[in-house]
């Protein structure tokens, strides 16, 4: 073959070659743009990403106090209905408690008043059975020393008499 | 006066004061005992002293003296077998209805207090009655007259409790 082809063959090959590898670099920027391109975007996304969550979580977040002050609000009107509801069971038994303690502080009142009227009428009656008591004791006591047979036999005679004159009235 | 009358009479006045009870139920005795003492011996003619062994206490001194009367005036046959039955029945009917007076002291009284007492009583009692005399130390003084249809009460007891009564109702009432 002739040297000049060769050389031309030689040379073309060179050429070729370093035209491959220039499209070779070429192609490596390239592809390096675009991977710090494809690099880029996925940071974004990932930013764009997690700005949606975090507005997510915000949004969340103010549904949740929405929800949460709506919760509130509707817990507390049925927390106040249902104090109310209790506070009327309870004003209404309250109240017929109250009757009812009316009805049994007045029952018990009377009770009271009844049984001070018994205890008085049994303390003046036990008073007076022990007083009656007494003085018969007393009264036994001295007629049993002092007065002789004599006497007690004057005195049935007397009370006989008294007696016998009493039915003759009564007849 | 026959002779049964005579017994009736000297029983009522020997047994005055008997409660009826005791007196028909010693009656009962008396009627038994001599009836069954007879179908061995002569009670006809037994002494005194024979009618207190034959009861040994089982009669109260007013039947036994009763019995004496008996024995001494020979009308102890009245006493004996069907005789005897005749007078009892004749005893437990005359004596159902007669009214039983207690009359209460607050001591034993003499012979002729208690006479006195049945003779000033006795007029209240048209029918007939028995005073039963009964002593309870606490009536005090005084006496208590229970006929069962009402009660006289004359004790010194009664006016004490009544006069106190009557004071001390004063007394509280201001």
């Amino acid at each position: 073959m002739d040297s000049g082809v060769v050389t031309v063959l030689i040379f073309g090959a060179i050429s070729l070659i370093f035209g491959l590898i220039i499209y070779l670099i070429v192609m490596m920027r390239r592809l390096n743009a675009s991977f710090a391109k494809l690099g880029f975007l996925v940071r974004e996304d990932a930013k764009k990403y997690f700005d949606e969550a975090a507005d997510k979580i915000v949004d969340t977040n103010k549904q949740f106090q929405e929800n949460y002050v709506d919760i509130v609000h509707k817990g507390t009107q049925s927390a106040l209905q249902d104090v109310s509801n209790v506070m009327r069971t309870a004003v209404v038994k309250a109240q017929q408690d109250a009757g009812s303690i009316i009805i049994e502080a007045r029952k018990q009142a009377q009770d009271i008043i009844i049984g001070a009227q018994h205890e008085s009428a049994a303390y003046k009656q036990k008073a007076l059975e022990q007083s009656a008591q007494t003085i018969e004791w007393v009264v036994g006591q001295y007629i049993g020393k002092t007065y002789t047979d004599q006497q007690h036999i004057d005195l049935i005679r007397s009370l006989l008499q008294e007696y016998i004159n009493e039915n003759r009235t009564s007849q | 006066m026959t002779a049964a009358e005579q017994i009736i009479s000297e029983l009522d006045a020997r047994t005055q004061s008997l409660a009826i009870s005791q007196l028909i139920g010693e009656l009962q005795v008396l009627v038994e005992r001599i009836s069954f003492a007879a179908a061995s011996q002569d009670v006809r003619n037994m002494s005194k002293d024979d009618v207190e062994l034959l009861f040994e206490g089982q009669l109260s001194a007013e039947i036994l003296d009763f019995v004496g009367w008996l024995v001494d005036n020979k009308l102890v046959a009245a006493v004996i077998g069907d005789t005897g039955r005749l007078f009892l029945n004749h005893c437990i009917k005359r004596y159902h209805h007669i009214q039983q007076v207690h009359f209460t002291t607050a001591l034993t009284l003499p012979e002729e207090v208690k006479q006195h007492i049945a003779r000033t009583i006795m007029p209240s009692y048209p029918a007939g009655a028995r005073i039963l005399f009964e002593v309870d130390p606490s009536i005090i003084a005084g006496f208590r007259i229970n006929d069962r249809s009402r009660v006289v009460d004359k004790t010194m007891r009664a006016a004490a409790t009544q006069l106190t009564r009557r004071h001390l109702q004063e007394v509280l009432n201001g």
